[in-house]
């Protein structure tokens, strides 16, 4: 009896401790990817609330083409510098960086926030003519002073939300 | 016990390591890809207005891969050009194109480009380089230029149009002497034309409104001269008219990508075509089919009735029932139109051979007229621009190679052009090139002739040059393509015209141009005085980008003048020639160019060395084609390798039993066998022309590449053959029972 | 209403040139198919062209048929995926979803037509030349099936700009895949063959030439062929004018 028992507690102990990677990546990849990232630190601390709440400025002002493109955009520093280069530098570390910035040439490397799974092709021009704000899926970026993803922003998150808008949920819409 | 006791321990000790492997692995962030780069976004300084991340553009350019000159679109996606087109505007390909000109991104982004101007660091061939810098580069350049003043040598494509005005003024300015290479049997064929047409132009084919098209061996839908044109073009004829499908004969020795597409094929001996051609006309007279004075005109000085078909059959090795055949369908079309190339060309007698043809069409009537052959007008370029020319035949190339081998150059200068490669090894050209005093190379890669250089200047690829250029055989009318820059140099290259500008200036013979852009514009904006075509602009500069938009200029009423009605110059006939004894050489050696790869000018590019062979389904190598019946003389089949010995050579290679083949021809494929190309290319397959003896066609001087005879040997050994055929089980088409399928390893 | 996308392909017009082959590889990322890939027989061509001999010499012909997938309404290939990986889209185009994929293969024994293609090997390009991977459509890694997708990249793409653009209907023409916008005898012809005013329904709905390979597995394809025309074979057709 006993030389059965053996083996076969063996055979369990091990199918357990076999399982155990198996499930960690499984759950890690459940529990902590894409979604849930803290608020990471960029380059230039960009203020959303001065720019949007103080100045009033629509995001598709500097998010050019979110209504028209795939992506969103970010904008060239350019752009930022229509308004900065009237606006004194002295003193506030983060213009000097974006003047340095323009001046030299180089590109800012911003961290990215919101990051979708692999294997999705995700189009901001469709959500924003079907009538949706900015707000429902990046939430109030507009208070955030350092922004971080509002939403899960997993499949689930977008099956959820096309069937209660009566969009499209066939693979083929995001996944090619 | 002690032994499971044991057992135990290495097994947990294995499961804990895995354990602790899983969860590293998973404090790692395995399968989040490089945080560096895949989470970050990048804000750059500036962004050029048309530049909008996440969405393409799209330019009109003009094809380059081979002389036809496409127009293209070209997609762009954050300055990484991704996918070529068709214009669909631009008359010669309508939207259109060739597997060639889809592997044009490849080129421009291939591993082994030429990144930085190089200097020979050892011995000449060796292909040992160092990076050097452009200033250092072109000043070594302009040294040497300067100290060869009547003693050098350009080695270029045939350039027409205002390149070829660049070259021909640095070439004056340095007194330089200039030859163009291009595969030798165009050189017989535009003779053949300007004796047989009168124009310089090559003209094209009007099988959109053609009934009956005669083929004499011409690769004309996958390698001729302007293979989407006609292709195009053969889709109208077959399918464009509710009521009538165009009917295509092939006369030939091989049945070739074209052949196939013919509703009947007639196998004759190589370079019998103009024979053929003549007996049908002999035919076509003696049955009143066609008027007795026309055919004195279309072949002056030859008496049509020596050429009775039972007299030409046996050369030819076509029944006399079959030439009379061809002949009554010809004469019958409504209308008919005929041609010959490709191989036809390529014998001692060519240019009889594509002449005889080209004046059938004088018979019918199919000259100047809808359905026949549509002689094209120049360009509509200023007199100073060279309009299209031949390149050098191979009998004065031997001309060049004596200079070369006496010291006559201290200067030779490469671009565009691999003669070390498309001529054959006996011309000695590679050891030549060795007593020349320097040799600067121009060029995006190190191929077989770059090899040789002492300097190589990276120049640009298609996609990142400027160009102007008038397509030959245009559309029929005036037209040009404008090529311009969809993505910025991909590597520190220059164009090639501007380090000629450049080298000029430093050299101390300044070229009255500052860039090659200048002379674009230039150029443009003398079309726009024409005051005609298919743009309208108020200024100059809009002139320019509404032509840059739609890629080119074209005038469809700017058509040729009258077409004559008899050949300006007669051509004597000639029979063909064969190097080497019939004894000891039993079968035609027949190299074509591929669909593909063509005269080998393509062969670094992967796609397109993976692209099965239309016929064989052969890729990346090279192969002889032997008829069953041959193959099983020899005691060979698919796969097993031969020698090929002929009075010049020998190679060896795999036999592919091709049950189209001729029986009494092997035929082998050109493209492979270079020295160096790149990764792709660098020492794979044979070379044809190293079996080529250099026989040259009897007229123009032309080496004819498919006039040697050869012997084939079997050596017992067998190689993988690598092939499309074989890899997914054939399927039956519908009510075409298949009779045979070559058993490929399934 | 909805779409339904399909392929009409000339077997009269095709002369075997593979441009079409050479198109859909740039376009779709596809892997190179390097000598030790056709040696294993594992090539990759989402679109090929096949070539058949009928006859002995000198009466010989040789016929080409170029073969992309089918889309069958009734795909074999569906119901046998364990994971839902190979579905329809509600546009009549048979899918992989390759993030689904575990790459049991099925799918590619239970075609018929053996358009579906397993990545042995992960797919690798020199650096350089990722540069001219399309963005538009993913890479597929190792142990993932891989198959045509009617450019479904350039389908969204045209839907998505039909809507953005007032919500109007697609035009015929908008959308075209790599391979029918390169073939230069036009052989293939690529629309919506629910919409009677198309290019390929017109074709369809009209030719007596029409033909689909291994109709009689009652798969329904969407690809449709029109026969080669044979004057020297007992004539069907009277379009042999001589």
């Amino acid at each position: 009896m006993r030389r059965i028992l053996r083996p076969v507690l063996f055979g369990v102990v091990a199918l357990v401790l076999l399982a155990i990677p198996v499930v960690a990546i499984l759950a890690r990849s459940y529990f902590f990817s894409p979604t849930a990232q803290p608020a990471k630190t960029q380059p230039i601390a960009f203020p959303h609330p001065l720019h949007v709440n103080t100045l009033g400025m629509d995001c598709t002002f500097c998010h050019r083409t979110a209504a028209t493109q795939a992506s969103a955009g970010v904008p060239a520093l350019e752009q930022c510098m229509f308004c900065h280069k009237v606006i004194p530098t002295t003193n506030r570390p983060n213009l000097e960086r974006l003047v340095n910035a323009f001046n030299s040439g180089q590109p800012i490397q911003w961290a990215r926030v919101h990051q979708m799974p692999d294997h999705v092709h995700f189009v901001h021009a469709m959500h924003i003519n079907a009538g949706f704000q900015c707000q429902t899926c990046h939430g109030p970026v507009q208070d955030m002073t350092a922004v971080s993803q509002f939403r899960d922003l997993r499949m689930g998150d977008c099956i959820a939300c096309h069937r209660q808008n009566n969009a499209r949920t066939d693979c083929a819409v995001c996944h090619y | 016990m002690r032994k499971g006791a044991m057992r135990r321990r290495d097994f947990l000790k294995l499961v804990a390591t895995s354990t602790t492997g899983a969860v590293l692995f998973t404090g790692c962030g395995i399968g989040d890809g490089d945080p560096e780069t895949e989470f970050k976004i990048e804000s750059p300084a500036l962004n050029p207005v048309d530049l909008v991340y996440g969405r393409d553009n799209w330019y009109a350019t003009a094809c380059q891969e081979c002389p036809a000159g496409c127009g293209l679109i070209v997609r762009v996606f954050e300055g990484r050009a991704k996918k070529v087109e068709g214009n669909p505007d631009f008359p010669v390909n309508l939207g259109a194109t060739c597997a060639r000109a889809q592997a044009a991104v490849q080129e421009l982004y291939h591993p082994d480009r030429i990144a930085q101007p190089l200097r020979l660091s050892g011995a000449r061939g060796s292909g040992d380089y160092q990076a050097t810098s452009w200033d250092d580069a072109l000043a070594a350049f302009a040294t040497e230029l300067g100290g060869a003043r009547g003693a050098t040598l350009i080695i270029t494509p045939p350039l027409a149009g205002p390149l070829g005005q660049v070259v021909a003024s640095f070439a004056e300015a340095f007194d330089a002497q200039q030859v163009a290479f291009e595969p030798e049997e165009r050189v017989v064929l535009r003779e053949a034309v300007r004796r047989v047409f009168g124009t310089d132009t090559l003209p094209t084919i009007d099988l959109a409104r053609a009934e009956f098209l005669l083929n004499f061996s011409a690769d004309f839908l996958h390698s001729w001269i302007s293979p989407v044109q006609f292709s195009r073009a053969y889709g109208e004829f077959r399918h464009g008219r509710a009521d009538l499908r165009g009917t295509y004969w092939h006369v030939g020795p091989q049945m070739n990508g074209s052949a196939a597409s013919a509703d009947r094929w007639f196998p004759i001996n190589p370079g019998t075509e103009g024979l053929v051609a003549l007996a049908m006309a002999q035919v076509m007279v003696a049955e009143g089919l066609v008027d007795q004075a026309a055919a004195a005109r279309a072949y002056p000085g030859i008496t049509l009735a020596d050429y009775t078909p039972e007299r030409v059959a046996e050369t030819a090795g076509i029944s006399a029932e079959q030439i009379t055949e061809l002949a009554r369908r010809f004469a019958q079309g409504t209308p008919s139109v005929a041609i010959a190339g490709t191989t036809a060309a390529a014998h001692t007698n060519g240019l009889f051979n594509v002449a005889a043809v080209l004046a059938l069409n004088y018979l019918v009537g199919s000259v100047g007229q809808p359905g026949g052959i549509i002689l094209n007008p120049s360009a509509p370029f200023g007199a100073d621009v060279p309009g299209p020319a031949a390149g050098l035949a191979y009998r004065d190339w031997a001309g060049v190679i004596n200079d070369l081998n006496s010291g006559r150059y201290r200067l030779v200068i490469v671009h565009g052009a691999n003669p070390v490669y498309g001529l054959p090894a006996a011309s000695g050209l590679r050891e030549a090139l060795g007593q020349a005093g320097k040799i600067v190379a121009l060029s995006s890669f190190l191929d077989d002739t770059t090899l040789q250089a002492d300097l190589i200047l990276p120049v640009h690829t298609s996609l990142e040059s400027w160009g102007l250029q008038a397509p030959d055989p245009g559309p029929g009318y005036q037209a040009v393509t404008l090529q311009q820059p969809v993505v910025n140099p991909f590597v520190d290259s220059r164009a090639f015209a501007d380090v000629l500008i450049q080298a000029a200036s430093a050299a101390g013979g300044a070229l009255p141009w500052e860039s090659y852009e200048a002379v674009i514009r230039a150029a443009v904006e003398e079309l726009r005085g024409l005051r005609r075509g298919n743009v309208e602009a108020p200024d100059a500069e809009q002139y320019f980008m509404a032509v840059q938009a739609q890629g080119g200029w074209w005038d469809s009423d700017a058509t040729a003048d009258e077409a004559p009605t008899a050949p300006a110059t007669p051509t004597p006939v000639a029979e063909p020639e064969y190097a080497g004894d019939p004894g000891q050489f039993p079968l035609f050696l027949l190299p074509y160019p591929s669909n593909a790869l063509g005269y080998g000018e393509t062969a670094h590019l992967p796609w397109l060395q993976a692209l099965p062979d239309p016929m064989t389904t052969a890729v990346w190598t090279t192969w002889v084609e032997l008829n069953p019946a041959t193959a099983d003389r020899l005691g060979v089949e698919t796969g097993d390798v031969v020698r090929l010995v002929t009075p010049r050579g020998s190679e060896e290679m795999p036999v592919y039993v091709n049950p189209a083949a001729h029986p009494d021809v092997a035929a082998v494929p050109m493209g492979q066998g270079h020295t160096d190309f790149g990764r792709y290319a660098k020492g794979r397959g044979v070379n044809p022309l190293n079996l080529v003896e250099p026989a040259t066609e009897a007229e123009t001087g032309a080496l004819a590449w498919a006039g040697t005879r050869v012997r084939v040997e079997a050596t017992g050994r067998k190689v993988r053959f690598p092939r499309f055929e074989g890899q997914v089980p054939a399927f039956q088409l519908e009510e075409a029972p298949i009779v045979q399928v070559i058993p490929g390893t399934h | 209403m909805t779409p339904r996308w399909g392929m009409v392909i000339d077997l009269d017009r095709c002369t075997g040139c593979q441009a079409c082959v050479v198109a859909c590889q740039a376009e779709n990322n596809v892997p190179i198919n390097t000598e030790a890939i056709y040696l294993q027989h594992r090539a990759i061509q989402w679109i090929r062209v096949e070539r058949y001999w009928e006859g002995e010499f000198p009466n010989i012909k040789a016929r080409y048929i170029p073969v992309p997938c089918m889309h069958c309404s009734e795909a074999p290939c569906e119901p046998v995926c364990p994971v839902y990986a190979t579905y329809h889209t509600p546009e009549g185009i048979n899918m992989q979803v390759y993030n689904r994929c575990i790459g049991t293969r099925y799918c590619s024994v239970n075609c018929h037509w053996h358009v579906r293609f397993f990545n042995f090997w992960e797919p690798k390009w020199p650096e350089s030349l990722h540069n001219q991977l399309n963005p538009d459509v993913s890479v597929r890694s190792r142990g993932v099936m891989e198959k045509c997708t009617f450019c479904i990249q350039r389908i969204n793409h045209a839907e998505q700009n039909a809507r953005l653009d007032n919500n109007r209907p697609l035009r015929d023409g908008e959308v075209n895949t790599a391979c029918a916008q390169a073939c230069p005898t036009r052989a293939i012809v690529f629309g919506d063959l629910n919409d009677p005013e198309s290019e390929v329904a017109k074709i369809a709905n009209t030719t007596d030439r029409g033909y689909k390979v291994l109709a009689e597995l009652g798969t329904n394809p969407s690809v449709l062929y029109l026969k080669k025309i044979d004057p020297d074979a007992p004539a069907e057709h009277g379009a042999e004018s001589a």
